[in-house]
């Protein structure tokens, strides 16, 4: 039984951890682009990103189903040329999570960009520096709190994702059953003790998370800046 | 070597930004009224911002060039640069950013480059220090030693010493002056401080609107200023408009709104239009005894008396009018007081004057005791061009306010009158203010010097 009741967490902490890498990897390139660069079609863009956190997770789940579902034309190519399908597998849940939690990533790590004093970047360019190496010594030493800030965000949301995730990846015990789903089906069950020890979990990892992300936001204001 | 043509249409605010600058081996500044763009030129130089079109050629290297579709990134310009802000990295030490622009060095010969600057920029002792625990001056002296660490061709400053306190940027300028000296820089420096140009650099480009309106010798911006936005610009207060009367060989005459002056050769011919300026410390205040007797006889009454040229050239005596004499056998050069037409008054001219004799004025109701004339546009010539002599004129003070160590006076040249209507505006050493005994509402003699005025024609 004690690992059934696990099993749960140790998901979650898999997807929300894979899903904030995923959204790392893409969020901070398209962050540094959109504080930097002006380019036609960017304010689009920017709302195309931004969708996640405004539409329902149902209907975030129900758009992903459509793109990498089986009858789509990606989850069909996926399903014939590769043997994989990806709905109602733990990487769905990771896509998910991923997409859910990329715009608050998004929106934090481009905030920070333009935080770092555009000066400082043309300072680093005339002392003979390229592109890349500007970046990181320059603009990522100075933004990292703010993207530290939003990638914990990210996590959070990556943990705490119920609706996209039942969608695409559904409610499957022991594959696809992430912590918010579980507690959700232990409710429903009546299974009361089950779901109090997994609220409890996630609480006292929300509450850590709190302190953490306010440590960093303190720091912010000092003088380095 | 730096020889700078670009381009580049700005939209707000909406007009185009021409520069042509060339820089030898020397310091340039870059002289300006705010909001003239004078930084962008310095970022379109180093490749910060790309210009619309041109060509930046350095020590022979292309840097830009529109035509032939090169543009260096900011990287490969050899070109340092110091911020109006110092943009030094808050996150690393004064001993890293100095060295930032030289990390890939060898350990040994960067570190000893470090300990150069750091010496040679006083700041021994802040190697480890945090630029947020600096103070202004020596966060300038990082930001300059960080731009130079590289050993660039160019040094562009943008107002480095704008951000300072008084004391720390006099002393600050001069410590700068004597490093540019002492190591050759070439540098290209935007201020909108003309004392700062004129001690840090030879030459000196005054940007006004978008365009180098002028780009000369420090001399030649402050005493031959090619158009009003540059006299202004660098304090050449009495600008006047005018219209050229007479060409004789060295001198020439200059007829302006109030008063007329004898100006030096110039090209232009008569009837052109000008304008002329004095600067406020050159205009001479005159002792008394020093005024020539027929000057001041004749300048009791508001008078129209006519200069005279003394040999070599020939004695020309001019009319109350604005046409000129044909010069007459045997006729000596002298003074002749005419009457001065008023409303109402006889309008007969006085008596003709034969060679050398005095006149006695007509005793016309004018200054000190009466009104002066209510001449539409009379003017009061009061001059004698005798070298040392000419254009002096009687003043009346009607302002006067203090410097820092002189005074500067309001006079009006045609008698008392508002303030606000001053005719010439005069700086004076404080000795030479109180050794006349002035006062507003007291008279002195003044001369405007032929030498230091300036006749240009401006240009629309």
């Amino acid at each position: 039984m004690e690992r059934i009741e696990l099993f749960p967490l140790y998901l979650s902490l898999k997807v929300s951890f894979l899903a904030t890498l995923l959204s790392l990897g893409l969020g901070l390139p398209l962050a540094w682009v959109l504080a930097k660069r002006n380019w036609p079609g960017k304010d689009w863009v920017d709302a195309v990103f931004t969708l996640p956190m405004v539409l329902p997770p149902t209907v975030l789940g129900y758009y992903l189903l459509v793109v990498i579902g089986r009858r789509s034309p990606l989850g069909a190519f996926l399903e014939e040329k590769l043997g994989v399908t990806l709905v109602f597998t733990w990487p769905a849940a990771v896509l998910a999570a991923a997409v859910v939690s990329l715009p608050l990533l998004v929106k934090s790590a481009r905030a920070a960009f333009e935080g770092v004093d555009p000066n400082l970047e043309d300072a680093a360019r005339t002392l003979g520096q390229g592109e890349l190496t500007v970046f990181f010594t320059v603009s990522l030493p100075l933004a990292w709190r703010g993207i530290a800030a939003g990638t914990i965000l990210a996590w959070a949301r990556a943990l705490g994702d119920f609706g996209a995730t039942l969608m695409v990846a559904g409610n499957i015990p022991g594959q696809t059953q992430t912590m918010p789903i579980a507690i959700y089906d232990a409710v429903l069950a009546g299974n009361l003790t089950l779901a109090n020890t997994l609220v409890i979990i996630i609480t006292l990892l929300a509450l850590v998370t709190l302190g953490v992300l306010n440590r960093l936001n303190r720091r912010v204001f000092d003088l380095h800046r | 070597m730096l020889q700078v043509e670009v381009v580049k249409k700005l939209t707000a605010p909406d007009f185009a930004v021409q520069v042509f600058l060339e820089v030898g081996n020397e310091v340039v500044s870059i002289l300006g009224p705010s909001g003239s763009v004078k930084s962008l030129t310095l970022r379109l130089i180093a490749g910060i911002l790309r210009p619309d079109a041109g060509r930046i050629v350095l020590d022979g290297r292309v840097l830009y060039d529109s035509q032939q579709g090169i543009d260096l990134p900011s990287r490969q310009r050899r070109i340092g640069f110091v911020f109006q802000n110092y943009a030094l990295f808050p996150h690393l030490t004064v001993e890293e950013n100095i060295s930032y622009g030289i990390r890939h060095w060898p350990g040994a010969r960067r570190r000893a480059r470090v300990q150069e600057l750091i010496k040679l920029m006083r700041l021994a002792g802040l190697e480890r220090e945090y630029p947020a625990r600096l103070s202004g001056g020596q966060q300038q002296r990082v930001a300059v030693a960080r731009a130079l660490a590289p050993q660039p061709d160019l040094l562009l400053l943008d107002e480095p010493f704008s951000a300072l306190d008084n004391r720390v940027r006099e002393r600050l300028v001069q410590e700068f002056a004597q490093l540019s000296r002492e190591l050759g820089i070439t540098a290209l420096l935007v201020t909108h401080n003309l004392e700062e140009a004129y001690t840090l650099s030879s030459r000196i480009a005054v940007m006004e609107g978008g365009q180098v309106r002028q780009f000369g010798s420090r001399a030649d911006i402050l005493r031959r200023p090619c158009c009003r936005a540059v006299a202004r610009f660098t304090g050449a207060r009495n600008i006047f408009d005018g219209e050229v009367l007479k060409k004789e060989g060295a001198y020439s005459l200059i007829r302006g709104e109030r008063f007329s002056v004898v100006a030096p050769a110039i090209t232009f011919a008569p009837g052109e239009k000008v304008a002329f300026a004095i600067r406020p410390e050159d205009v001479i205040l005159m002792k008394e005894e020093e005024v020539p007797d027929k000057i001041r006889e004749a300048a009791r009454p508001p008078d129209l008396i006519r200069p005279a040229l003394t040999p070599p050239l020939v004695p020309h005596a001019w009319t109350a009018g604005d046409t000129v004499d044909q010069p007459r056998s045997g006729q000596k050069a002298g003074v002749i007081p005419r009457p001065v037409k008023e409303a109402g008054q006889d309008n007969q001219p006085g008596p003709t004057p034969t060679a050398g004799e005095a006149v006695e004025s007509p005793n016309i109701a004018g200054w000190p005791g009466g009104g002066w004339p209510a001449g539409d546009g009379a003017t009061a010539w009061n001059q004698l061009a005798t070298p040392g002599l000419e254009n002096i004129f009687l003043a009346t003070l009607l302002e006067e306010r203090s410097g820092t160590g002189n005074n500067i006076l309001f006079v009006s040249l045609s008698g008392p009158k508002k303030p606000a209507d001053y005719d010439l505006e005069l700086v004076v050493p404080r000795n030479i203010y109180r050794f006349f005994d002035l006062a507003p509402g007291k008279t002195f003699w003044l001369r405007l010097p032929p030498e230091s005025i300036w006749v240009w024609r401006e240009d629309g």
